[in-house]
């Protein structure tokens, strides 16, 4: 059991301050809640406090210990998440008792803890079900007892009933007072719910802006809010804030409104006359009073406090003038709860002079400037970025080894008659000019592009085709059908080969023979001159189907079918549908599978080469077939090589757009984060 | 509960059930006629009009397993090269998922960049100078040569899908596990791999895909001690017709290295069509 002590904590994220000088004084025991508007900073502190946020500058103490620079593990705390964040792998047990595990506690010792925890949260029917098996309050329950089970000195929340539904947050919100009242650890509560604040804390703390705006026990902040802020937030409905001044009046200083009106103030305030003060009214305090006269059809049923205003603050409101202890009127003896002063533990803001009085004379011990502490947490992110560069490092070593320098050495050797075996000289530009004037080289370029253009228009065409239709026709066993489609991406090119020369084969193969039994003539598929292009293409075809499906049927099956209905009240054809709804919203997809396809297609050599060997006379001769008998028919590996690099940056081209766009999708939207 | 359906209706349910039969005929009839054609004898395979009823035999199999040794070879070698390609691609893509995941700042980001680039390297053109490196010390004709540029091959996407399945998995976990008194290398292992298996499995699936099938890389840089059963198969589909090589044993060889991929695409196939991208986030 501790207490919190927070010595002048800011935090900053490069500009923003998201923390400034914040001091705060929680003594043991106490249940605190931290609120305020969402951005406040509430969040943050209560990070700093458990270590998973790094303060730029300030000290944090807990049960006396400075704990500032401590990882989160040693500052012995618990917290609990929003999310709950369990572990999804884990069953409730070991869930409960994982922190125990970790610091090798014996088995009967873990085993006592949870059936402790688990008996005061009702919990031990369901010691051995998975997180998802749970419901939202059972889940609740769990991350409770996993902070309880830790026994620490003090409990974290982190706004952690608002993911449940209001009649189960109301029992949870009773549930952590009773755990309170019978474990009596430290507690600190972020919540932007203000109920939620002022029925479970002993004291609040307003936060807004990253400064603390007021501490108080609930009900102080209700009465006597010490700026419009806390005023205006904390209630509902919202404290009525009028403009006003002091003047004298019959019975002492009066509040005179801009409308000339005039309302009591209460005795004991120290202002004098013509300051302009904000006048605070809360609703309960007002009834209805008798129509005022003369006020013509803006007549109005005027407010008037029934006893006395709620609150009022000197304006312009200065911070720092925001709170006059002195000048406060005192709660009515008739507003209910009011006991009088009571022997609770008093949160305080901590004297910030007395604190850096402190800091600078050393007296804390451990207390760090400001300066240390920046080039410790400069230190830590250096730490980081050196550990994430090695991490990564691995994976571009073996890059650099295998493609990288071997393609920085082929461009070398693309300015050499390099040749195996042989003595190396440099020769300029004559590969590339070899290559250039070489007719079949230009014959390669042709039909690569022929082949490109057959097939991938082919392809994309037929594909978004079946994609479409699976993905809109009721099938029985549409998984089956699916896995079917898609089982040519399974096979290999030496397979496919096998299967598409079997098929194609001009003596034995069923496709011929079908042909001839509808009285059509033998066609020689892949020894033809006219044909052979056409074949390679048609079995390119038949391997790359699949894919453009698995492009474009999981973006087709997310549609929104409302979108479809619409579209089909508004009186849109079939194809008016396709044409002005499913192909626009199917563009990014079906682009993104294009210039795939695109680039695969260019590069394609495995299949062709093991149908055809580029034959006959050169009539399916891709390039890279061109280049790879260059290489390795040839062994002319220097012209090899400066075919192979004019490829590259051809690919590399096409693709930077898709390079371009996967960057994008995948890397720079986390990073921002 | 009987609906009556309008002989309209019923004409266009017959029309789509008809096209379904097309796709499907298109793309895993070739397929079919492989499976099949190993399965019948020589004689059946041979006679010009295709028979569909024929006496099955094993055969071809018994062949292949008697006379075939060097393909039983070539497909364990294909094995190892799978295996060992997807453990290298593992062990060094989950760090760097990790690091881009967890840790990195934009600096870092930015080599992803890269990363992306070497996706779009066609491969052929790295055979060209690979091969001479790889004669030069040595590595051809070992495994360890294709292990070597598989993993290079597919570990960018690797790193891409673990990177966003790492993604998926809430922060809010991690920091669970180290306020429990995890150390992160603690919190990694115990809390936070368990929870990417789907990923890992899905990108182990890749790179097999890749290593099993690949017949360029090889074809150039393994040889007769290394040969992998993409190879071995298109070897002996040169050689058919030529000598003692029989369409029947080309086809039962084709099916057995198909087999296990084909299985392969059929449990990974739902995944697959839920886009890999929203899978994890929503578990």
């Amino acid at each position: 059991m501790a207490g919190i002590e927070i010595e002048r904590v800011s935090k900053a994220y490069g500009e923003v301050r998201v923390l400034r000088d914040v001091s705060v004084s929680i003594p043991d025991g106490t249940f605190v809640a931290l609120v305020g508007p969402s951005g406040c900073g509430k969040t943050t502190l209560l990070r700093s406090i458990c270590g998973l946020e790094e303060i730029s500058d300030g000290e944090i103490y807990i049960g006396g210990r400075q704990v500032t620079d401590l990882p989160p593990k040693d500052r012995d705390i618990a917290m609990v998440f929003q999310s709950y964040a369990l572990y999804p792998h884990f069953d409730v047990q070991d869930n409960m008792s994982f922190s125990m595990k970790l610091a090798k506690a014996p088995k009967t010792a873990i085993e006592a803890k949870v059936k402790n925890a688990g008996g005061i949260l009702g919990l031990l029917p369901l010691l051995d079900r998975l997180p998802r098996q749970l419901s939202g309050g059972q889940r609740q329950r769990v991350a409770m007892g996993r902070a309880i089970v830790r026994s620490p000195k003090v409990f974290l929340f982190d706004e952690p009933l608002s993911n449940l539904d209001a009649k189960l947050r109301v029992q949870m919100r009773k549930e952590i007072k009773q755990l309170h009242q019978r474990l009596r650890v430290t507690s600190v509560f972020v919540t932007h719910d203000q109920i939620e604040a002022m029925t479970l804390a002993d004291q609040v703390i307003v936060m807004n802006a990253g400064v603390v705006e007021q501490i108080g026990e609930p009900l102080e902040l209700y009465d006597r809010p010490v700026s419009p802020f806390v005023a205006g937030f904390i209630g509902s409905p919202a404290m009525n804030i009028l403009e006003a001044s002091v003047a004298a009046g019959a019975g002492g200083p009066e509040a005179v409104l801009a409308s000339g009106d005039r309302l009591p103030l209460p005795a004991g305030i120290d202002a004098a006359d013509g300051t302009a003060i904000h006048y605070g009214v809360r609703p309960e305090h007002s009834a209805p009073a008798r129509r005022m006269a003369g006020c013509g059809p803006r007549s109005r049923w005027w407010s008037r406090p029934a006893s006395r205003p709620s609150s009022i603050a000197p304006r312009p409101a200065a911070r720092s003038a925001c709170a006059p202890p002195t000048g406060w009127p005192s709660r009515p003896a008739t507003s209910s709860g009011s006991g009088g002063p009571r022997p609770r533990p008093c949160l305080r803001r901590r004297n910030v002079a007395a604190a850096r009085l402190m800091a600078t004379s050393g007296g804390m011990a451990g207390g760090v400037p400001g300066a240390a502490r920046l080039a410790r947490n400069r230190a830590a992110a250096r730490r980081n970025d050196w550990w994430s560069l090695i991490l990564v490092s691995p994976v571009f070593l073996l890059l650099l080894l295998i493609i990288f320098l071997p393609e920085l050495w082929a461009l070398f050797i693309s300015f050499t008659n390099y040749r195996l075996g042989e003595p190396t000289r440099f020769i300029g530009l004559a590969n590339f000019e070899y290559f250039l004037s070489d007719p079949n080289f230009w014959n390669a370029v042709w039909v690569n592009i022929k082949f490109v253009v057959g097939a991938v228009t082919l392809q994309m065409a037929l594909g978004l085709g079946i994609a479409l239709f699976l993905a809109t026709q009721p099938f029985r066993a549409r998984y089956l059908w699916i896995a079917l489609v898609l089982a040519p991406m399974a096979v290999s090119p030496s397979v496919s080969s096998v299967i598409w020369r079997y098929l194609l084969d001009l003596n034995i193969g069923p496709i011929n023979y079908v042909l001839e039994s509808l009285g059509f003539a033998r066609v020689q598929w892949l020894t033809g001159i006219r044909v052979a292009l056409l074949s390679v293409i048609m079995v390119e075809v038949w391997l790359a189907i699949p894919h453009v499906v698995l492009f474009l049927y999981p973006a087709r099956i997310t549609f929104p079918k409302e979108l479809h209905d619409a579209a089909e009240m508004d009186g849109a054809t079939r194809w008016q549908r396709f044409r002005y709804v499913t192909f626009p919203l199917l563009r990014p997809a079906f682009f993104l599978a294009l210039v795939f396809r695109l680039i695969i297609t260019i590069r394609a050599f495995g299949v062709v080469w093991l149908l055809t060997q580029g034959g006959p006379l050169r009539q399916t001769e891709l390039l890279a077939i061109y280049m790879f008998k260059e290489g390795f028919e040839n062994w002319r590996f220097g012209s090899a090589a400066a075919i192979a690099w004019a490829m590259l940056l051809i690919t590399l081209l096409m693709s930077s757009y898709l390079i371009f766009v996967m960057y994008r999708n995948a890397f720079t939207k986390s990073a921002a984060k | 509960m009987a609906r009556r359906t309008s002989p309209r209706r019923r004409l266009a349910r017959l029309g789509a059930g008809l096209v379904l039969a097309l796709i499907v005929l298109w793309s895993f009839g070739p397929i079919f006629v492989a499976v099949l054609s190993s399965f019948k004898n020589q004689r059946d395979i041979f006679t010009y009009v295709p028979t569909l009823v024929f006496e099955p035999t094993l055969d071809n199999y018994r062949l292949l397993i008697d006379e075939w040794g060097s393909f039983w070879r070539s497909l364990g070698i294909s094995v190892i090269a799978t295996i060992g390609a997807a453990t290298l691609v593992v062990l060094v893509s989950l760090p760097a998922a990790y690091s881009y995941s967890r840790m990195a700042r934009p600096a870092v980001a930015l080599s992803a960049l890269f990363l992306i680039g070497v996706r779009m390297f066609p491969p052929i053109i790295i055979t060209i100078p690979l091969f001479p490196l790889f004669t030069g010390i040595g590595l051809t004709d070992t495994p360890i040569a294709v292990i070597l540029v598989y993993a290079a091959f597919q570990v960018s996407m690797s790193v891409l899908l673990l990177k966003v399945f790492l993604d998926g998995v809430p922060r809010e976990i991690d920091e669970a596990a180290m306020l429990d008194g995890a150390t992160r290398l603690q919190t990694f292992f115990w809390v936070t791999l368990p929870q990417i298996f789907p990923g890992i499995a899905a990108s182990i699936i890749f790179v097999a895909l890749f290593a099993w099938n690949d017949f360029l890389f090889a074809f150039l840089l393994t040889g007769t001690n290394s040969k992998t059963a993409p190879v071995q198969i298109a070897e002996m589909l040169g050689a058919v017709g030529e000598g003692g090589v029989t369409w029947g044993t080309i086809f039962a060889a084709s099916v057995v290295q198909l087999a296990p991929i084909l299985i392969f695409v059929w449990l990974i196939q739902k995944p697959l069509l839920r886009g890999f991208a929203g899978a994890p986030a929503k578990g």
